[in-house]
């Protein structure tokens, strides 16, 4: 192995590392300025989309308002550009917030930390700490081996993918804020509950032996001292990936919706997704696991669906099981985790999302 | 010598494209890289990476997460290609 050469970014000679001028009182405001505008411009657009999507399904094109047709025609116009530009806003947002959390730093944060305070903290963390599936092995063997406990660690693993922004901007914009809050909480307390009881369950030895022999030194990667610059890149690449990834799913699942919306009768749902059906709940969970969609794709079919009588609590289980428990997950999961240890973890997070499926059938 | 690099994912979109940008850096400013891709994930683990794709140069792990811009691989490269005709 070569020396390694630490970079400090705050001496002067290897200014060639920051292609970006130092940020300057001058540049910080330009940016805030850009902010504000387009901000403005987003909220003025954003305003005229109804009036904008009556005038295509009725002047333009001369379907009959109170017609099945022009029902599901204009809850397509209305909804799809609604959505996409509430998402392109929160992508950017949180693409720019979390331009300050690495994974590097929240390892740093949960190390050694207790049991209970770690499971919340882990969960809190797993909604703005970048993360995509296809890094969950790596990174549960980098939080493990730094000594992070395994049930903080099982925490941050299922808030980071079911606790995101993309569900949480599609359920406030299709279904309002406090469903999108409902989500929000039940999601954390999944979470952090489910990561406590497997912490209890003390499995540590259902990790592979391989992982647990691991002797492994943290990278050393420069902290990277960012501007403001690069924060709005951060921003805008997100906006980039994210949106050019899932406005298909968002069409689609619009489209979707948009047919049950205008054709299937009312209370259609109500006898097999409604509140009197006791099994609906377990069903749904069991459904949801083999079932593989991002929030983007499977939110305007939920809407659809509470809009025809379906109860809220199994539509909620049956969306949470899709996003929290999905097979591809698992099978990756099971090159770092004996199949008890997954096993539990089914078990555990299915329990919790079946908890909140028939808590909201109850009170609501 | 070649300039040892290493790009870690599991063959993602994002993996390539790093290798890609790192290729493409190379060759436009004539320095001799040999780049391996390692996919295999105690491999990965091994290095302490949390988030791919990851980008090594002579063993030293430069970014993680994010597939970086040409400047900053001209950046590691440069100071690579210097070290391999200075012997620190």
């Amino acid at each position: 192995m070569q020396p390694i050469i630490p970079i400090k970014m705050d001496n002067p000679a290897p200014t060639l590392l920051q292609p970006a001028p130092p940020p300057t009182a001058s540049t910080k405001i330009k940016y805030l300025l850009t902010g504000l505008a387009g901000l403005g411009l987003w909220f003025a657009l954003y305003r005229q989309l109804h009036s904008l999507a009556e005038f295509l399904a009725f002047s333009l094109l001369g379907l009959k308002p109170g017609s099945h047709l022009g029902e599901a025609v204009l809850f397509f116009f209305y909804d799809t550009p609604k959505v996409l530009m509430l998402l392109t806003l929160i992508v950017f947002a949180v693409g720019i917030l979390r331009s300050f959390f690495t994974p590097e730093r929240t390892r740093k944060i949960l190390a050694g930390k207790r049991e209970s305070v770690g499971n919340v903290l882990a969960a809190l963390l797993g909604i703005v700490t970048p993360f995509c599936s296809c890094s969950a092995v790596p990174l549960f063997i980098g939080f493990v081996t730094a000594g992070v406990p395994l049930g903080v660690t099982f925490s941050f693993l299922i808030s980071a993918p079911m606790v995101n922004e993309i569900a949480l901007v599609l359920l406030y914009g299709l279904l309002g804020w406090k469903v999108a809050a409902i989500y929000l909480g039940t999601g954390l307390l999944i979470a952090i509950v489910a990561g406590w009881t497997i912490g209890r369950l003390h499995m540590e030895n259902h990790i592979e032996d391989w992982v647990r022999e691991m002797h492994i030194n943290a990278a050393d990667i420069p902290d990277e001292k960012l501007t403001w610059a690069d924060r709005f890149n951060h921003g805008k690449m997100a906006v980039r990936d994210i949106v050019g990834r899932v406005w298909i799913y968002v069409v689609a699942g619009i489209a979707v919706g948009a047919g049950i919306h205008g054709f299937v009768p009312e209370g259609f749902m109500a006898q097999i997704m409604g509140k009197d059906a006791w099994w609906s709940v377990p069903a749904a969970v069991v459904i949801g696991i083999p079932m593989y969609s991002n929030a983007a794709g499977i939110v305007p079919v939920v809407q659809a669906l509470l809009g025809k009588g379906a109860a809220l609590g199994t539509v909620l289980a049956f969306m949470m099981s899709v996003i929290a428990l999905s097979l591809p997950e698992m099978v990756i999961l099971r090159k770092v985790l004996k199949p008890r240890l997954i096993a539990v973890f089914i078990g555990v997070v299915g329990t919790g999302i079946m908890l909140v499926g028939y808590l909201f059938n109850i009170i609501i | 010598m070649d300039i040892d690099i290493k790009i870690l994912g599991p063959g993602c979109t994002k993996c390539l494209e790093a290798a890609n940008v790192v290729r493409m850096v190379a060759k436009e400013h004539g320095l001799p890289v040999q780049i391996e891709k390692i996919g295999n994930t105690e491999r990965i683990a091994e290095f302490g990476v949390l988030l791919t794709p990851a980008v090594v140069v002579d063993g030293d792990v430069k970014c993680t997460g994010r597939v970086p811009s040409p400047a900053e691989v001209l950046t590691w490269l440069k100071k690579a290609g210097d070290r391999e005709n200075r012997p620190v």
